[in-house]
């Protein structure tokens, strides 16, 4: 199941608040998000142009075409706009019992100024406040929310100031408050720096339950403000609350996401700058179990793999034309590289840490051990003797066995696993659409690459490796696309040495 | 979390705006700046599945800035459409204006419009801002084409927006309306060729490249329709005016799933602002859709799916620049972590009522660690692959011979020959923890031995920066020269240096590989406390030695 989260709040066309910061960050934590608009806005990274209000009745019948047909647990609220868009959202938070409402008031600027007015802020107050799992208001609209609460006022010099006015949020009838000191830098002693001309050290959050406070310092960034950071803040409360952790564990989580959403926020227009909701993804470029066909057809790949099956060498033998010494050469040459891969296999059964991947590993060890023997038996008939093929290493084996042992040092058993897929792809993609007919030279062999017990641990093989690769990342991809693409230069090598009448394997 | 200069150096490192290589979605390698950006232009689904918000997951999910100029509101659900709250043109076209003044960009998606009048607004911002590479999907709300309003989108469609379209991506029943509109016939639609056919007919129409999309008819291997069980296949045809390109897939049987027009069109978008070419967009659209489509989960309770978006992304759960924060706050390593810096051995030593054979005992144990130590960073050689990263690791290998003349010399100090430690036989701890140190790096690879050295790397800092603030420390005490050592500029340039290898290297790997790497961090942890323990037990415990302040 996919955890759902519902957001109402305004649209902000350029991407970087309301209702369009809150889907991006939705995804970003993996959670199926909902919108309802309560307006649309025309405006950018400058400011805002226009504003397009959405009837109170249409906000209504958004919220209810959304959780009338999808479950849904928690809603986060953020720009209303007016007293009977947020009517209809608290009573729609009644009908459809909401159990974690996330409000970002959105009453005031981060200097204070009103947003609302007066008649909006105490509806507010009085009907969406006592709804609220969570509050996360700026220092400011605490302020403001306090003192309509219960007439107080506290000036903030000082961190211990901070979590007054949650205490006293708390008292007055909050579940939760969170409270964002977006515009106030805090010195290393938690004092207010510009009162004290000390350097800035710290962004404030503190969040305030019945159960005390818990202080969420970050890294005071001086060249970095964006839009959108309070969107971004209750929406990740909203997000984390919905995949089910605890509010303490969601605010912290929150809190990281913002901050790094904001260390990496870029100047994408001419004005403030845009959150990177994004920077905490990685994504893979292909499906599950869809690994060896993606690596197939890399653009990296396909052409050095069509350089192989397009050789003379390949043509000829699936034309059936291809002279003796050509192919002695090949099965020379293949012998001593099926021995390079036998010890590869011993290395990937060092590398691995489960029983049954040592197995697998011994298994390939003794399916080309087998494989050797039939090879050696098969190479007599083609007026190769064992003394022949044994008694010397041509230095292009020497060459793949040093890439096979660093391979498997640097990279372990996928890197291992993936150098080896050429002989795969030879055997699926060019033996087996050979036709071994009468007056086929070669038919032996075909028929031996063709026999299943030969090549049972190839699935083998290929099983494994498309099970590590759902567990890497994309540079792990690209290294290992690396990998293959030498692999491969070794297979066209092969072709080209067994075609040169310059070189000699035996 | 507490100021530590450890992490001070590193988070400037980054720095989002310079021009750096990156890998894009499909793991191709690219220069960029910022992140590609595109725009859809489209109606709102409060539901989430289809609209600018199927538009926005896609394109945040493929890593693409998605901006979205809103042309109506419906509140539709998966079921069917319930009502339709319509914007004027000029506000539709203050918002495209508001975007692309802003925010430059080039690839437009559009989806449903809503009216005559906000396709001609389109049209016209299209013109003023040369959307080069303009994506339309031609929704409509009733695919018959019967209503009076649809026929007048259709027809403002045909006749103003197709001509500046870069690619249109109707699905059959749209392309014979598309057609019908403007007096051609394309009925009988039964094979792939009549596809092609039918793809040629809407290129007429003036759109520079047309994806006939093949959902809605299932084809047999012989490329004819087909309601056969078995072996079904969907193609989508590609026609840029001279050549058909065909995308094949397997057809899935996964009931009627909302909202995958939507979620091609803008795949192809986000693939084309990363500046794909058409023919790898449009194919890794088709594979994106896919996967959302295969790995749709059952969230409701209507007879539709809704597409995961989201099937291809994993969170990386730090910053770049804030991993150590991280894996030492992390909730399974804060127990081991802190039992390991916290251990009533150092207490006692930076009290200086620790047993002077008890720490002369870990003195020569710490020795035959350290020459492990140093075999370690030599298999990190070994493995590393680039001169600086080999040349690195051997200045750590000299890091620790330095260290260890340092070492003998305070052994000296505190009544410990040299004859002493060469002839000390190591201890069960000192062999278990050097050689799982050793045998994690043989079998792995570089990061894994980054991980399994950094708890004794970082370790030793943090414990002595500890000790200098804690109020039972004396100063004068006899071993201050060992907490000296390791709260000194050098030892801190050698933990900045192991930090940031590991900052680096962890931005190139899954987070599955770093939950494995946590794990060989707790491990290592683990053994850094045994090493604490054994002459703890020996030396305090058994002799009845405790400091009762620590017990």
């Amino acid at each position: 199941m996919i955890s759902t989260c519902i957001t109402v709040a305004g649209s902000d066309c350029s991407g970087g608040a309301g209702v369009q910061a809150d889907l991006k960050v939705f995804t970003a934590h993996s959670v199926y998000g909902m919108s309802a608009v309560t307006a649309i806005t025309s405006q950018n990274t400058i400011g805002v142009n226009g504003v397009h209000l959405i009837p109170a009745s249409y906000v209504e019948q958004q919220i209810s075409a959304c959780l009338l047909d999808v479950h849904c647990e928690v809603m986060k609220t953020g720009m209303l706009f007016n007293q009977q868009i947020l009517k209809v959202i608290v009573e729609s938070i009644d009908r459809f019992k909401i159990k974690k409402v996330v409000v970002d008031p959105l009453i005031a600027t981060r200097k204070g100024a009103l947003l609302v007015m007066p008649d909006y802020l105490e509806l507010f107050v009085k009907e969406l406040i006592p709804r609220a799992e969570v509050l996360i208001p700026n220092i400011a609209e605490a302020l403001i929310i306090l003192k309509h609460m219960t007439n107080e006022f506290v000036e903030i010099h000082h961190l211990e100031d901070v979590k007054a006015v949650g205490k006293k949020l708390i008292k007055a009838g909050c579940k939760n408050v969170v409270i964002r000191c977006d515009d106030i830098p805090f010195a290393s002693d938690f004092f207010c720096s510009r009162e004290t001309n000390m350097p800035p050290t710290w962004y404030l959050y503190v969040l305030c339950t019945s159960e005390g406070e818990v202080l969420l310092p970050q890294k005071w960034l001086a060249s970095k403000t964006a839009r959108g950071t309070s969107c971004a803040l209750s929406s990740a409360v909203a997000s984390n609350l919905a995949i089910g952790l605890d509010l303490v564990t969601a605010t912290q989580n929150a809190v990281s996401y913002t901050q790094r959403a904001l260390e990496m926020s870029f100047h994408l227009g001419r004005g403030a700058n845009s959150l990177d909701y994004a920077s905490a993804l990685t994504r893979l470029p292909y499906e599950k179990g869809e690994f060896i066909n993606f690596v197939r057809y890399h653009p990296s790949i396909t052409p050095k793999w069509l350089s192989i099956v397009n050789h003379p060498f390949v043509e000829q033998l699936k034309a059936g034309t291809l002279s003796r010494l050509p192919f002695q050469k090949y099965l020379v040459l293949k012998y001593h590289m099926l021995i390079n891969n036998a010890q590869a296999a011993g290395m990937m059964a060092f590398s691995s840490s489960s029983i049954s991947a040592i197995e697998h590993s011994a298994k390939i060890i003794q399916a080309i051990k087998e494989e050797n023997v039939t090879h050696l038996r098969i190479c007599e008939q083609y007026g190769l003797s064992a003394s022949q093929i044994t008694k010397s290493k041509p230095e292009i084996v020497k060459s793949h066995s040093l890439f096979i042992h660093d391979t498997a040092q640097q990279d372990g058993l996928r890197g291992i696993q993936i150098a080896m897929l050429p002989f795969v792809f030879m055997i699926q993609e060019v033996v087996s659409q050979i036709s071994a007919s009468d007056g086929y030279p070669y038919v032996a062999w075909v028929e031996h690459c063709k026999d299943k017990s030969a090549t049972s641990h190839i699935e083998t093989l290929l099983e494994s490796l498309e099970t590590n690769s759902q567990i890497i990342s994309l540079s792990k991809v690209q290294h290992l696309l690396g990998i293959l693409e030498k692999s491969l230069d070794f297979e066209r090598l092969v072709l080209d040495t067994s075609s040169s009448n310059e070189s000699s394997v035996f | 979390m507490p100021y530590n200069p450890l992490y001070e150096s590193l988070s400037n490192q980054f720095d989002p705006s310079r021009i750096e290589t990156v890998l894009d979605p499909m793991g191709y390698t690219i220069k960029r700046r910022a992140l590609p950006v595109s725009l859809t232009i489209a109606g709102s689904d409060c539901s989430g599945g289809a609209g600018i918000q199927a538009d926005l997951k896609t394109m945040t999910s493929l890593g693409v800035y998605g901006m979205s100029a809103i042309t109506c509101l419906v509140a539709e659900n998966a079921g069917g459409v319930d009502s339709v709250e319509e914007m004027s043109p000029a506000f539709v076209e203050s918002q495209i204006d508001c975007c692309i003044r802003d925010i430059p960009c080039h690839v437009v998606k559009t989806g449903m419009l809503g009216s005559p009048e906000i396709v001609k607004a389109v049209a016209r911002s299209a013109k003023k801002f040369n959307f080069s590479k303009l994506v339309v999907d031609p929704v409509m709300v009733a695919t018959s084409g019967d209503s009076l309003v649809t026929k007048d989108i259709v027809s403002v469609l045909n006749e103003e927006l197709l001509p500046l379209t870069y690619l249109v991506t109707p699905n059959i029943p749209e392309a014979i309306v598309l057609a019908k509109n403007q007096g051609l016939d394309i009925s009988n639609i039964n094979s792939v060729s009549d596809m092609e056919r039918c793809a040629a007919v809407i290129h007429k129409l003036g759109p520079k490249h047309v994806l006939l999309k093949g959902g809605h008819m299932p084809v047999n291997n012989l490329g004819l329709k087909s309601s056969d069980d078995e072996d079904l296949r969907v193609v989508d045809i590609l026609y840029d005016g001279n050549r058909f390109y065909h995308f094949s897939s397997s057809y899935l049987k996964k009931g009627e799933v909302h909202g995958t027009g939507c979620t091609l069109s803008s795949a192809i978008a986000s693939f084309l602002a990363w500046e794909h070419s058409l023919t790898e967009a449009v194919q890794f659209g088709i594979d994106y859709v896919h996967g959302a489509i295969t790995h749709s989960p059952p969230i409701n309770n209507c007879s539709t799916n809704i597409l995961n978006h989201m099937t291809r992304l994993r969170i990386v759960p730090f910053a770049p620049g804030h991993f150590i924060e991280y894996i030492l706050s992390h909730p399974q390593v804060v127990p081991a972590w802190k039992e390991y810096i916290n251990h009533k051995f150092t207490n006692m030593l930076a009290k200086g009522t620790l047993p002077l054979p008890a720490f002369q005992d870990y003195l020569k144990q710490d020795y035959l660690y350290l020459v492990n130590f140093a075999r370690a960073y030599s298999l990190k050689g070994y493995k590393e692959n680039t001169f600086p990263n080999i040349l690195e690791a051997a200045q750590s290998v000299i890091h620790v011979i330095e260290e260890k003349e340092l070492h003998v010399s305070m052994c000296s100090s505190y009544g410990v020959s040299l004859q002493d430690l060469k002839s000390c036989e190591e201890s069960p701890a000192c062999t278990a923890y050097s050689r799982y140190i050793l045998d994690t790096g043989a079998a792995q690879d570089v990061a894994a031995l980054d991980f399994v050295q950094a708890p004794c790397l970082i370790g030793y800092y943090v414990i002595a920066a500890r000790l200098m603030k804690e109020p039972f420390r004396n100063p004068q005490g006899p071993y201050q020269k060992w907490v000296d050592n390791y709260f000194c500029e050098d030892y801190l340039s050698a933990v900045r240096r192991g930090c940031r290898q590991i900052e680096e290297i962890v931005l190139k790997l899954s987070p599955e590989r770093i939950q494995e790497l946590i794990e060989i961090f707790i491990r290592a942890t683990k053994f850094e406390t045994l090493f604490w323990e054994t002459p703890y037990y020996e030396y305090v415990t058994k002799q009845n030695l405790e400091d009762k302040e620590f017990s």
